[in-house]
């Protein structure tokens, strides 16, 4: 379970839920495992894995148009405590409540951008992956990525500064 | 990308180009000017004279800033076990759906062996079969001039000569 958590992360930068983001990672392993006599050799096996993942995400999504998703980020007070205790039940390892306020505003700050965008920019901000990476593991030009990106920190900074403006 | 900052140029293409060549840091909080002096000189010089350059490097580096706080969900300690489950289960699924198919596929080479040898063994069958029959009709009709299954042939289909024709 080498690229455990990097699966984990490219699902996470889409899905935001903890639960779904671990069916899905669930979901792809089994998918990897079933069909590895069809992995063509020519891409990197990490490559061909994040692709699964992506469009399981993208499955996921198109299942659950008609049940928008809950971002953590719109949550009340209450229902985040909720999310934690389930969080701390979960891994064992219990979120501090400024590790949990710097991530809901991490969340906050990113719900300005699609799905897409927002994977993209966990993919090359977080995680380092190249441009050509990402464009081959969302089936995109390297281009588009990189106008993708551009805009997404536009819309980023330009909402972080607003913020910041409003805390003044 | 020069088309996004407003202008057509390859110095422009260029430092975004280094832009996003630069490594995610193991640091947090990294400014524009720091993000600056890892870019190559000739990069860093253009900075100096694009303002849409400059505020690109800006928002990549607010944005890596804001993004530094971004923790991906970690597996649960029985993530591993819970997929090997998963694994074992579909597995055992299949191998009941298709029982019978896999015992097929496994002796197939022998069905096919087994398949060609009932074929030799018919066909030589048939052929002797045959040639038994056309012995059999030897013996009944007297003297067969031709091999024929009809018969011997009839006199109206001879050809004979008529007697005023003769010299």
């Amino acid at each position: 379970m080498r690229h455990q958590n990097r699966v984990f992360a490219v699902a996470g930068g889409i899905l935001r839920n903890r639960e779904d983001v671990e069916d899905i990672a669930q979901q792809v392993f089994l998918k990897a495992y079933f069909s590895i006599k069809r992995f063509d050799q020519r891409a990197a096996f990490s490559t061909w894995l994040y692709k699964i993942t992506v469009n399981e995400c993208w499955d996921l999504l198109r299942k659950r148009k008609v049940r928008p998703l809950v971002v953590e980020a719109d949550l009340s007070e209450e229902q985040a405590q909720v999310y934690q205790a389930s969080s701390e039940q979960s891994d064992g390892k219990p979120d501090t409540s400024e590790q949990l306020a710097a991530r809901q505003q991490v969340d906050e700050l990113m719900s300005c951008l699609d799905e897409r965008d927002r994977a993209m920019l966990v993919m090359k901000e977080v995680q380092g992956f190249s441009v050509e990476e990402i464009a081959e593991i969302m089936e995109i030009n390297a281009n588009t990525v990189k106008v993708r990106l551009f805009r997404a920190r536009q819309k980023i900074t330009e909402r972080a500064r607003r913020r910041k403006g409003l805390l003044r | 990308m020069g088309k996004l900052f407003g202008r057509e140029n390859e110095s422009c293409e260029r430092f975004q180009e280094a832009l996003e060549a630069l490594p995610v840091p193991g640091t947090r909080g990294q400014s524009a000017e720091e993000w600056r002096a890892e870019l190559p000189a000739e990069d860093a010089s253009h900075w100096e004279a694009c303002g849409s350059c400059r505020m690109a490097l800006e928002e990549f580096a607010e944005t890596r800033n804001a993004l530094a706080d971004w923790s991906s969900p970690e597996p649960g300690p029985w993530f591993a076990k819970r997929v090997m489950a998963a694994i074992d289960a579909k597995e055992r699924e299949e191998e009941a759906s298709d029982g019978v198919w896999i015992y097929v596929r496994r002796l197939a080479p022998r069905i096919v062996a087994v398949c060609a040898l009932l074929l030799v063994l018919g066909g030589s069958w048939a052929v002797q079969q045959r040639s038994r029959d056309l012995s059999s009709l030897e013996g009944k009709g007297g003297d067969v001039v031709f091999d024929s299954l009809w018969g011997p042939t009839l006199y109206d289909d001879s050809l004979s000569v008529p007697a005023e024709v003769r010299p």
